[in-house]
């Protein structure tokens, strides 16, 4: 009997050293994989995710029929930040987030909106999107010299963003070489540029739900399809980007948008500019292999005029890119989309740009210009900023 | 029943090779309780579904690469959720079932260990996950045009993690309905399945990255490290080997804690 009571006893023992080791080593195992693992997680996808191939897949009947179900966390807040840049009103999806991530530009793709409007520029666009021809990176300029006059020689008009810097690439003369000429003279009230665009709860004379369709638009955010389109502050959004990257820090769109509202709202208030950094790093650290991140995180320098380290970023941001970037890329290329090609120029054309304006390291810049011109021997303003260099 | 009475033929002429004997009798038992049970029926109903959705758009014609891989990512994360699902909701009631209608008695009362009773758990619930998934798979390829990036390589990866993973829920969700009451357990493994990592996020990064929160959050297991069929969908090429190795020894380890948890809890357990 005592025999039996202690073999029990012993088998009992052995159970609980079995039991403990099993959890320790399956802990240990586990809790030492996973900072690896994670990295597994992100992939190249073998096509550009852009704005047309997002806008294709989500307008398929498939697409309607599951609606948000489909959406993560992340995509909830996104979405939600389009409905405060809306003052609460739902629209169909219509805003171009591509080019609002990458520039922080309000472009619609609405039917009768042919514009492309910041909250702080709203003129009508003749050309779409894509204009090769600009540069982007050598006419960035300060918002608080958007109302200079500036002659405009050719028809289309381009949007200036946060990286449009004029004063980094105006000559001595005060004119900007080989910029694009566009009106910055021309100053809209926000919005107008997108009337005509649906609402997610319909009008009332489309509206079959009498009573109930009515009560839906007194009690929710709405108004008329024709009525003024108004964009909120940005800076309001924070909050949201904040959690968005908090709860899927892969949100390389989420970073971009967040920096670029605070950079913005660092001519207005001290500290902003801090944040944009911190929060731009930290969406690099999460993304090490973004080259858009990188990007950004140069233009926050250049507004920062810490020239060297700019340069460092955008030399980071050209190495990341090239990793990526197809041999020969094409508009057609899946891999490689337009706004891909366009803020890897901008990222090659920044290094020798600021060489030049704003360090006066005319050696360089000009090494420099050659050195990039291998990745884009037709890019237009890197040609004419030899010439020019050359010149002085 | 149900267990107790399925074991009957298996006790009475037990033998030498009885160790695995009353462990087929009560995953046997199992998969019948599933098959009688609904949740293999809503699966069923929801596959249904989608294939009548995708035929219908097979029908009308997928005209372009985007609309063939969003209907084969639907198709792939459907299926992937679903048997996840399938695989809480049959795990959190086997053993608490078993014990509320009392006929846990009558199978223990043979002579079978607590362990063998719950890898008898366990295993149908994990092969009825896996058979659905691969169900849900084999449905997708077939209905959904493949795009000549999508490669087989990935897929057999994305598949044999997102076993591990069911293995690693079919532990987590038996463990824990052995200490909460049923609906309890269930939901907690949706929410830790379902928003595990998300909130692990929040945490870590609203407290700053602390390294303390750093250290603990390895400690909850992650499900989305697990979940490849995206990477198959969007032509994202193969794992390193060592990255498939790294993730299917990590869903081995969970399970093995899960497992022993769950066996040690169990064999304490008053019933």
């Amino acid at each position: 009997m005592r025999g039996k009571r202690s073999t029990s006893q012993a088998q009992r023992r052995g159970h609980a050293v079995f039991t403990g080791l099993c959890l320790l080593a399956g802990l240990a195992v586990a809790g030492a994989l996973k900072p690896g693992l994670t990295k597994a997680k992100p992939y190249t996808p073998a096509f550009a995710l852009n704005d047309q191939t997002r806008r294709a897949a989500n307008s398929n009947a498939f697409a309607v029929v599951m609606g948000e179900v489909r959406a993560t966390m992340a995509d909830l807040i996104w979405v939600k930040t389009e409905r405060y840049l809306h003052r609460g009103v739902a629209y169909g999806s219509h805003v171009n987030y591509e080019a609002m991530a990458r520039k922080g530009e309000v472009q619609t793709n609405a039917p009768h909106a042919d514009s492309t409007h910041q909250d702080h520029v709203g003129p009508p666009h003749e050309e779409p999107r894509g204009h090769e021809d600009h540069d982007h990176a050598e006419h960035a300029h300060d918002d608080d010299e958007q109302t200079h006059d500036e002659p405009d020689q050719h028809p289309e008009r381009h949007v200036h963003d946060e990286h449009c810097n004029h004063g980094a690439y105006e000559a001595q003369d005060g004119h900007d070489p080989g910029a694009c000429n566009h009106d910055h003279s021309v100053q809209a009230p926000d919005g107008d540029q997108e009337e005509g665009m649906s609402t997610v709860i319909p009008e009332a004379r489309e509206d079959y739900r009498g009573f109930v369709g009515a009560l839906h638009r007194a009690v929710q955010p709405w108004q008329d399809r024709d009525a003024p389109h108004e964009h909120t502050s940005g800076e309001q959004l924070l909050p949201w980007y904040r959690m968005l990257t908090y709860s899927n820090p892969s949100h390389v769109r989420g970073y971009m948008t967040g920096a670029w509202w605070l950079m913005k709202g660092a001519k207005n208030q001290e500290g902003l500019l801090d944040e944009a950094e911190a929060f731009i790093k930290e969406g690099i650290e999460n993304n090490a292999e973004s080259f858009v991140l990188q990007l950004m995180h140069g233009r926050v320098l250049i507004q920062r005029e810490a020239w060297d380290e700019a340069i460092a970023a955008c030399e980071r941001a050209v190495e990341l890119a090239l990793r990526v970037r197809p041999q020969n890329p094409s508009p057609d290329s899946e891999l490689w989309s337009e706004s891909d090609e366009e803020d890897f120029r901008s990222a090659l054309r920044y290094v020798p740009l600021i060489q030049w304006r704003k360090l006066a390291d005319h050696d360089s810049a000009r090494r420099n210009v050659r050195r990039v011109l291998t990745h884009a021997p037709n890019d237009l303003p890197l040609l004419q900023m030899l010439e020019l260099i050359d010149q002085e | 029943m149900d267990s107790a009475m399925e074991l009957q033929p298996a006790i009475g002429s037990a033998d030498s090779a009885g160790a695995l004997r009353p462990l087929r009798h009560l995953v046997r038992a199992v998969w019948l309780q599933a098959l009688r049970r609904n949740e293999i029926w809503v699966v069923g109903i929801l596959l249904g579904l989608y294939v009548l959705g995708a035929l219908v758009l097979r029908i009308v014609g997928i005209e372009s690469a985007q609309t063939a891989r969003f209907v084969t990512g639907l198709g792939l994360q459907l299926g992937s959720t679903l048997t996840a699902l399938l695989v809480i909701v049959m795990g959190a009631r086997q053993v608490p079932d078993e014990i509320e209608q009392r006929t846990i008695y009558p199978v223990l009362a043979k002579p079978v260990s607590r362990g063998q009773v719950l890898l008898g758990k366990g295993l149908p619930t994990w092969l009825a996950g896996v058979a659905a998934m691969l169900l849900f798979t084999g449905t997708t390829l077939a209905i959904a045009p493949r795009l000549p990036y999508q490669t087989p390589g990935p897929l057999a990866q994305a598949l044999l993690i997102k076993a591990a993973s069911l293995a690693m829920l079919t532990g987590l969700v038996i463990w824990l309905s052995l200490w909460m009451p049923k609906a309890v357990s269930l939901v907690l493994c949706c929410a830790l399945y379902f928003f595990g990592t998300t909130s692990v996020n929040l945490i870590i990064n609203a407290t700053g990255h602390a390294n303390v929160v750093q250290y603990l959050s390895r400690l909850v297991p992650d499900f989305s490290l697990m979940d490849h069929f995206q990477r198959y969908v969007d032509g994202g090429g193969l794992l390193s080997a060592g990255q498939a190795a790294g993730l299917m020894v990590y869903g081995v380890a969970w399970t093995v804690v899960f497992g022993a948890l769950a066996a040690a809890r169990f064999r304490r357990q008053p019933i």
